[in-house]
């Protein structure tokens, strides 16, 4: 069936989204993420499982914090999960939230970009996303490349608002 | 953002050394260094994932914390990264620093208070109420101490979530993001678990994964154990940021029925941080600086007060109520003297004295001996309780706000004493920066 004659008849809250999403796969600790083993990469950073042993590619969960950071060119998102374990340097790929920071990191908006949005990431964005009711995450794994499936952050709720860059 | 070496030609290379070993770490020891101006990516040499990889990497091996943020908009090149490394500043790169200038370098750098917070417990109880639960007439703790209310941890509070609390408050204070954490230095009387206060702290924080943690003992000195250590880690350019946090929950362990409320009705909880950083990075003034520290332990006094847990799993506590009262009034009104002499500052010129408080009445009879207005200590115990090492913590923090009220030309030094179990003591000074 062809969705090109689709159009948008209403829209689905946040809060309802993430609803329905803590009631699929959602998961306290790093081994129910994936049904399988994760690994940290011994060479450098990141976190990845062995192709083949996972049961699921993308697993909801809590986080008791969550931090996200540029780093050269990339974004990268640490968290705390509920367990208590650290997920470190997670490529940060939701789609939303890129679209958010490349306009923060627009050469209209003036001077100092970097350093006006690593300050707003480590305050007010920190902030609004952990007091926010319907915080939630979900983490996926890549495609097998160099041998491993990469963990990767999909999806963070909050989803960001427009007006936030106004903030600085 | 210069280099500080007289060599530079000796800190390219080993600049150069340590990134060929990471490189190699990342891309295989069978991919050949690429030219310096190559960028990485682009060439198909690394893919982001390993970029990231590689470049954390450096930041471990040579200490230079915010080589990622250093390299925003830049080329993915080896040489980006040498001259990120070359322009970091002294205190970025602690072993790499060492290695480049040598043992005898002598450069002692200052640490000045960054930030601050206090946080209690957010049950707070009329001292009546604790009165009636350990079982003494209603009135006493008001009437004999001067204790008016206590702040209680809530059930879903504890060390933990309160030293957080107060860390992630400072941070904000002092506009520090985190990952610019090079070391915690956690101290508490209460928490015995394991992994220790610091470890929790740097998980909860996200904290950078080579940020340091230490814990530090002492009972209610240990805020100025910890602040003399993280003042040693910057002056030896170990750290150029350091988090000191105290958390105390005292009323899960100095419940009714386990301990004398002449003893136990004393506490009540709280936590405190203070941010020290390196006043090498170009202070604007207007701040405080941390002078001296002076330690000892007075072991006359030592079996004032003793605790202990017990084969049953109480706790035994031995509390001489008098002979530590007399012991923390003399013992802190010397150290007060020994620090007057020392840094040359007039206790009437003090803003601020933030000392551990027992109780407020022994606050009130330490401002008589030592002939200043009562007014100059922030007044924690009273409302809320012994905070153990979170009093002095929040008493420190109370003095710095009071003083930010002022003009910066017009504040004047802080003094900092505490005593501790055996019986220990130390205290400091803050003198303002202009």
């Amino acid at each position: 069936m062809s969705t090109r004659g689709f159009e948008k008849a209403t829209e689905v809250l946040e809060a309802e989204i993430v609803t329905y999403l803590r009631k699929a796969e959602v998961s306290p600790c790093l081994h129910d993420l994936f049904g399988c083993a994760v690994y940290e990469n011994k060479n450098g950073s990141g976190l990845y499982a062995n192709p083949g042993e996972a049961q699921r590619l993308i697993c909801g969960c809590e986080t008791q914090n969550l931090r996200l950071e540029l780093c050269a060119n990339e974004i990268r998102a640490t968290l705390a999960l509920s367990s208590g374990e650290v997920l470190r340097d997670l490529p940060f790929v939701d789609r939303d939230w890129r679209g958010f920071i490349d306009n923060a990191l627009a050469p209209t908006r003036g001077a100092n970009l970097v350093a006006r949005l690593e300050r707003f990431l480590n305050s007010q964005l920190h902030y609004k996303i952990m007091s926010c009711p319907h915080h939630f995450i979900r983490l996926g794994l890549t495609r097998p490349f160099h041998d491993f499936c990469w963990l990767m952050l999909d999806t963070l709720f909050p989803l960001p608002q427009p007006e936030w860059l106004e903030e600085f | 953002m210069t280099p500080r070496s007289s060599s530079v030609s000796g800190n390219k290379e080993t600049f150069r050394r340590l990134v060929g070993e990471c490189f190699r770490r990342e891309a295989g020891s069978s991919v050949p260094i690429p030219a310096d101006n190559i960028d990485l990516m682009e060439a198909g040499i690394l893919d982001s994932m390993a970029w990231v990889s590689f470049l954390r990497a450096v930041e471990t091996a040579s200490g230079v914390s915010d080589l990622g943020s250093e390299l925003h908009e830049r080329p993915a090149s080896i040489a980006a990264i040498l001259l990120a490394l070359q322009s970091a500043r002294p205190a970025d790169s602690q072993t790499m620093q060492r290695e480049l200038r040598g043992a005898s370098s002598g450069v002692i750098h200052a640490a000045v208070i960054a930030g601050s917070s206090a946080v209690t417990g957010s049950q707070v109880l009329p001292s009546e109420e604790v009165d009636r639960a350990f079982g003494m007439p209603a009135g006493k703790l008001r009437d004999r101490a001067g204790i008016e209310s206590l702040a209680y941890a809530a059930d879903q509070e504890n060390e933990l979530t309160l030293g957080a609390r107060a860390a992630e408050e400072a941070l904000r204070a002092a506009s520090c993001a985190p990952s610019q954490l090079d070391w915690i230095v956690a101290t508490s009387e209460t928490h015995h678990d394991y992994p220790a206060l610091s470890a929790q702290l740097h998980l909860r924080l996200l904290v950078r994964e080579n940020c340091g943690a230490l814990d530090v003992g002492g009972a209610c000195l240990g805020l100025l154990n910890a602040l003399a250590v993280a003042q040693s880690l910057i002056a030896s350019g170990q750290a150029r940021l350091v988090a000191i946090v105290t958390a105390d929950v005292h009323s899960r362990t100095l419940t009714p029925g386990r301990v004398a409320g002449e003893f136990g009705g004393l506490f009540g909880d709280g936590a405190s941080a203070v941010l020290l950083r390196s006043a090498a990075r170009g202070d604007p003034g207007g701040g405080y600086r941390l002078g001296d520290f002076l330690f000892g332990c007075a072991g006359q006094y030592a079996a004032a007060i003793r605790v202990n847990d017990s084969k049953d799993g109480g706790l035994a506590v031995q509390f001489d109520g008098e002979a530590l009262s007399r012991a923390a009034i003399t013992r802190m009104e010397k150290t007060i003297t020994a620090i007057e002499q020392r840094s040359r500052i007039p206790r009437a010129s003090v803003g601020g004295f933030a000392t551990h408080q027992p109780n407020p009445r022994l606050v009130t009879l330490l401002a008589k001996q030592c002939g200043v207005s009562p007014e100059t200590f922030p007044p924690i115990a009273r409302t809320c309780g012994n905070l153990g090492s979170s009093t002095c913590g929040a008493a420190l923090h109370a003095a710095l706000q009071n003083a930010s009220k002022q003009a910066s030309g017009e504040r004047k030094p802080i003094f900092l004493a505490s005593l501790g179990p055996g019986l220990l003591f130390g205290g400091g000074w803050l003198s303002p920066c202009f």
